[in-house]
């Protein structure tokens, strides 16, 4: 009869130890799992920004390719790309430039001053710097926030 | 017998769980690398489509700024009589795994002009 008893209380002890053991292990699995989720999204996240401020800037400047259309300047300081164009005999300019943690587009009359705060939110971003490394080829050091420094180069074929 | 059967299908399902884990991880890896595979083929090409032949410049200015630890590009020239030519491959260092690999072609007379 003792036993008896002894085993049963052996076998309980043993079902709840295996209970702890997989509840355990449900709780790590799905914590490694939350772990590489979330950076998968920062990842892509990351990836999106990067791609997306690209290829802005790339597709911005290759849509102006016209002699004299593209100019590199400082405005306030900052870096910014002048893209300039003509509408009825009037000239106007694009500026995308760094303010505030963020590319900002802006699109005025050329030589008008303007609040560099009312630009156009792009993307957030940590660093921008443009340099002119010849007439027809552009280099731009792009940092998104909690990404490395990435650098862009673009070619124009219009001098 | 219930409990070992019990204890093997859930071996099972956090074995392949894990997997899962370790697959998505890196497949995330694979896709960063492969994101700046493409920034830098993109670089590349635009160096390329400046200096066309002049081999020294896109290298120098290129080396200059690879800042990437994990990857490594390499940039092979060649020509015949109408095209040059500039072979582009990226690789994981860690994995000698070849991501991205890319032909820019321009044509001797555009290079000329």
């Amino acid at each position: 009869m003792f036993k008896q008893a002894k085993n049963h209380t052996v076998d309980i002890l043993f079902v709840i130890t295996l209970f702890c053991v997989f509840a355990v292990s449900v709780v790590m699995l799905t914590g490694t799992g939350a772990s590489v989720y979330q950076n998968i999204v920062d990842s892509m996240t990351d990836n999106y920004d990067g791609r997306t401020s690209f290829s802005y800037v790339i597709n911005k400047l290759h849509q102006s390719d016209k002699t004299g259309s593209v100019k590199l300047g400082k405005y306030e300081g900052l870096d910014s790309i002048l893209i300039l164009e003509e509408i009825d005999n009037i000239t106007y300019c694009t500026y995308l430039y760094h303010y505030d943690g963020k590319l900002k587009e802006m699109f005025t009359r050329y030589g008008q001053e303007f609040d560099p705060s009312l630009g156009t939110d792009i993307l957030a971003l940590k660093e921008f710097k443009a340099t002119e490394v010849s007439d027809t080829l552009f280099r731009f050091d792009i940092t998104i926030p909690n990404s490395e420094k990435e650098t862009l180069f673009v070619h124009l074929n219009a001098d | 017998m219930e409990l070992i059967i019990v204890i093997f299908f859930f071996a099972l399902t956090s074995a392949v769980c894990l997997r899962v884990f370790v697959k998505a991880h890196e497949v995330a890896e694979d896709t960063k690398g492969l994101n700046q595979a493409i920034l830098w083929a993109e670089n590349a090409g635009e160096c390329f489509y400046e200096y066309g032949e002049d081999e020294s410049k896109i290298r120098e200015l290129l080396d200059s700024s690879f800042n990437l630890t994990k990857y490594a590009y390499t940039l092979k020239f060649s020509s015949d009589e109408g095209f040059i030519y500039m072979d582009y491959s990226f690789k994981n260092t860690a994995t000698d795994k070849e991501l991205y690999s890319f032909t820019f072609r321009k044509h001797k007379r555009e290079v000329a002009e």
